[in-house]
């Protein structure tokens, strides 16, 4: 694998749109519930798993799961968002993207992937070569699950939003939204599966200025009434 | 032929009975042997199993071990920290790779992966060894072993090669025991895999051979069988998805073959990952050579024939006994009734009896007999009719005087049943008799080469046989004035000749059969005369007499011939006018045409009992 290939690796490019840099960034940390215990397989080999004799497991990793929105006014044009495909996982399990967008999926890894989309045919099949690309047009209200029907485990996520100011978090918890304009927003955090509850609903961007913390906490990692 | 019909019923009927036990006899043993194999598929389905299971739980152990080593723990711990995996990294875990890969030498593994904490291939060992930096995070086995957790699993890789993989958490001998990476061994399903999970039975005499597949796919199998494994494949997908653990009982035993062998074949899913893409084991034994009737022939021996295994002496004497038995009854329901008809008709033939007994024989027999006596009393019963009409145009003739025609009407009882049978002679037959019949030395030689009378076939007479015909016209009736034959029965009475006759038909010539015609004695000139006390003469033939001045000079001649022979006797002649004898002639002739359908009349003159008589006799075709 490239050198180039691996910078592109773990790197999530949201190319926004002509927003001028004079905007504030916001940043900040989700305050997340404990992590639930990582599941056992669903199709195990031929022995239970095992915990090892020196350290109990870790806790199932929830940041690569957590998207961050600022909702308010649209702003301006859907920028283009580029999804890498690292071997057998994307670089985030789950993404989001503006109404409107070009999700580019790059196939970055040695291995040749065919991806559908389970709600629609909007992605049926596409074999997706190494180092080859594929564009999935994202439309407003709807959530794409793409999947290799040949390696299950090969899974992402594309949710759609209606507003380019998007952030994800590290393995920290922290998360940091550039060039947002002046205005006041509201925030909400994707799990997995669904919008979960946080103890903040806005976040007030001045026109000019420090970055604006932006941090909150969520009370459970189980789908809410948040929309 | 009750009793004999009766008895073949009963042997086809016992040898139906043995037929479908001998076809029904090797289904339970084969239903055994399948019942059998399966049993043993079924064990060594489970068998193989439990073999991989428990490899597992060794390679599980295996791995867990050598991630202690410090080499692994370096190299992966120094690219966790790193936000890129580069050269050095992979370079570093690779040796350490390849160092833990050679001091496993109990059961080395396929390949060797090492993953640093943040799911990234740092290195890859035996198997695509240059390809490292991506991210084997998201596979479940490599989640759980970042987890902290030992597992195993089945991978599909590259070009459909099923490598079963375990994988243990690298973790680092400080302080805190910090998770820093995992390690995957594989250990790939190939041919020498198989072969050491191959069953042998405990006298070594069966083995259970064991195979790898993914859908139609044969990845590896202990011995190289080519498989169309459709209804295999249909067979597992049938099978529940949720007792996966059971599939050894709950699938089918599958025939199959490959070549000119029969397999039996009994599949099971593998687990894991690659177990969702359709990969399972299966083992198969080369199917049991009992099969039907013909496989249970196959398999008896000479030990299964010798006498002390076999009831020969039951057999052999169970199919004297049938035999005898049919044997005894067609000689006395067929071959003895036969030979008393055939005893019988042969008195009819040599004249004496005159009708068979019908009281002798039974059934088709008596049929047989009842039959040929309806057709003498119809001969006997035509005969009279034409006595009847020689008598209207000639007047009462005496008894036995008019030859065939006389012999038949007399010797022949008046009706059937129930009548008394005359004691006449025979008429003549078409039976031949060997020359050692007895009785037959009395016969004489003339008549032996007789056809049946013409008046006796009137719709279908037979053919004649071929006779030789006087090229010369007929002898003249001195000829024919002849003491009759010994085979009528009657003695003759010889009569004068007189001189006119005696002059007109050539004195001094051989004696003549009367009946010739019927009798078929060769050149028509030898033999003696069939008549009875008669003294004939014989007005020629109707064809030379037509040849020569047609039939009217042929009835003349005839005539002439009468009125002579009447006077001779001193019988009057007055009222017999040409005219009148001829219309008679041509009314008689007409009718024994139209009743023997033969070709011609011929008159003979005679005289019996010192009276003119006069005798048609039908001439059949050569």
């Amino acid at each position: 694998m490239t050198k180039a290939r691996i910078a592109s690796a773990f790197v999530l490019v949201l190319a926004a749109t002509s927003t001028a840099a004079a905007n504030t960034t916001v940043t900040g940390k989700l305050e997340l519930p404990a992590a639930p215990e990582l599941p056992p397989m669903t199709r195990q080999g031929f022995v239970p798993r095992a915990e090892n004799a020196l350290r109990a497991p870790q806790p199932q990793a929830v940041a690569p799961y957590v998207v961050v929105v600022l909702d308010g006014t649209p702003g301006g044009a859907a920028p283009q968002v580029s999804w890498s495909l690292l071997g057998d996982a994307f670089s985030h399990p789950v993404i989001a993207a503006m109404a409107g967008a070009d999700v580019v999926i790059t196939n970055t890894s040695h291995t040749p992937r065919t991806l559908s989309t389970v709600e629609d045919k909007t992605l049926s099949g596409e074999l997706l070569n190494p180092t080859g690309g594929k564009t999935l047009h994202v439309e407003a209200g709807k959530t794409y699950t793409v999947h290799d029907p040949d390696a299950p485990y090969v899974w992402g996520r594309i949710v759609v939003v209606a507003t380019p100011y998007i952030g994800y978090l590290d393995a920290t918890g922290k998360f940091e939204i550039p060039d947002v304009p002046e205005g006041t927003y509201k925030l909400r955090v994707y799990y997995k599966d669904g919008w979960v509850d946080v103890d903040r609903d806005t976040v007030t961007v001045p026109a000019k200025g420090k970055p604006v913390d932006a941090s909150a906490k969520v009370a459970s990692l189980k789908p809410g009434a948040a929309k | 032929m009750f009793l004999s019909k009766i008895w073949f019923f009963l042997v086809a009927l016992a040898a139906l009975a043995f037929g479908t036990f001998a076809l029904v006899m090797p289904r339970p043993a084969q239903r055994e042997a399948a019942y059998e194999a399966h049993r043993r598929l079924v064990l060594g389905c489970n068998t193989v199993g439990i073999r991989l299971a428990d490899a597992a739980r060794k390679h599980v152990d295996l791995v867990a071990t050598f991630v202690r080593d410090d080499r692994i723990i370096d190299a992966v711990a120094s690219t966790s920290a790193a936000d890129k995996v580069d050269d050095e990294h992979n370079k570093k875990a690779h040796v350490a790779g390849e160092a833990m890969m050679k001091a496993i030498t109990a059961d080395p593994p396929a390949f060797a992966m090492l993953i640093d904490a943040r799911g990234r291939v740092v290195a890859r060992v035996g198997f695509e060894d240059g390809d490292y930096g991506d991210t084997a995070a998201g596979r479940p086995l490599v989640d759980q072993a970042l987890a902290g957790y030992l597992a195993d699993d089945l991978w599909i890789l590259g070009k459909n090669q099923l490598y079963f993989v375990t994988a243990s958490p690298v973790i680092k001998r400080t302080s805190d025991f910090a998770y820093t990476g995992a390690v995957v061994l594989g250990y790939k399903a190939s041919k020498e895999l198989a072969a050491k999970l191959v069953i042998h039975d405990a006298d070594e005499a069966e083995q259970t051979e064991v195979g790898f597949f993914v859908g139609p796919d044969s990845l590896a199998t202990s011995k190289t069988v080519a498989f169309d494994t459709g209804a295999l494949v249909d067979d597992i997908k049938g099978l529940p998805d949720k007792d996966r653990d059971n599939d050894c009982t709950n699938g089918h035993l599958i025939a199959m073959r490959s070549g000119t062998d029969d397999y039996d074949l009994l599949g099971a899913r593998l687990p894991g990952e690659a177990g969702d893409r359709g990969a399972y084991y299966a083992v198969y034994t080369s199917s049991p050579d009992v099969s039907g009737f013909g496989g249970t022939v196959k398999k008896v021996d000479k030990g299964d024939l010798s006498f002390g295994n076999f009831p020969w002496l039951l057999v052999g004497g169970g199919f004297i006994v049938a035999l005898g038995v049919g044997i005894l009854l067609m000689i006395v329901e067929a071959d003895k009734p036969l030979r008393v008809l055939v005893a019988d008709t042969v008195r009819l033939a040599k004249g004496d009896a005159d009708r068979l007994d019908e009281n002798r024989h039974r059934g088709k027999f008596g049929s047989i007999a009842r039959s040929v006596n309806i057709h003498i009393d119809k001969l006997g019963r035509e005969a009279k009719s034409a006595k009847k009409d020689l008598d209207q145009l000639l007047g009462p003739a005496p008894e036995g005087s008019l030859g065939t025609i006389d012999l038949l009407a007399t010797a022949l009882p008046a009706s059937r049943p129930g009548g008394a049978p005359s004691m006449g002679s025979p008429p003549p037959s078409e039976f031949r008799f060997g020359g050692d019949a007895p009785g037959m030395s009395a016969m004489p030689p003339a008549p032996m080469p007789m056809s049946a009378p013409p008046m006796m076939a009137p719709s279908a007479p037979p053919p004649r046989p071929q006779m030789p015909r006087p090229a010369t016209p007929p002898p003249p009736p001195a000829q024919n004035l002849q003491a009759p034959g010994p085979q009528f029965g009657r003695p003759p009475t010889p009569l004068p000749m007189p001189p006119a006759l005696q002059q007109g038909f050539g004195a001094g010539a051989p004696p003549m059969r009367l009946d010739d015609d019927i009798l078929g004695a060769p050149g028509g000139s030898s033999g003696p005369i069939p008549t009875t006390g008669a003294i004939a003469v014989q007005a020629g033939t109707p064809d030379a007499a037509t040849a020569a001045g047609g039939e009217g000079s042929y009835f003349q001649q005839v005539f002439e011939q009468f009125l002579a022979v009447k006077r001779s006797c001193n019988e009057p002649t007055t009222g017999l006018t040409y005219q009148k004898f001829s219309d008679k002639l041509v009314k008689n002739r007409d009718d024994l045409k139209a009743k023997t359908g033969c070709r011609e009349v011929r008159f003979t003159v005679y005289v019996k009992d010192g009276k003119a008589a006069l005798k048609a006799t039908p001439v059949k075709d050569e």
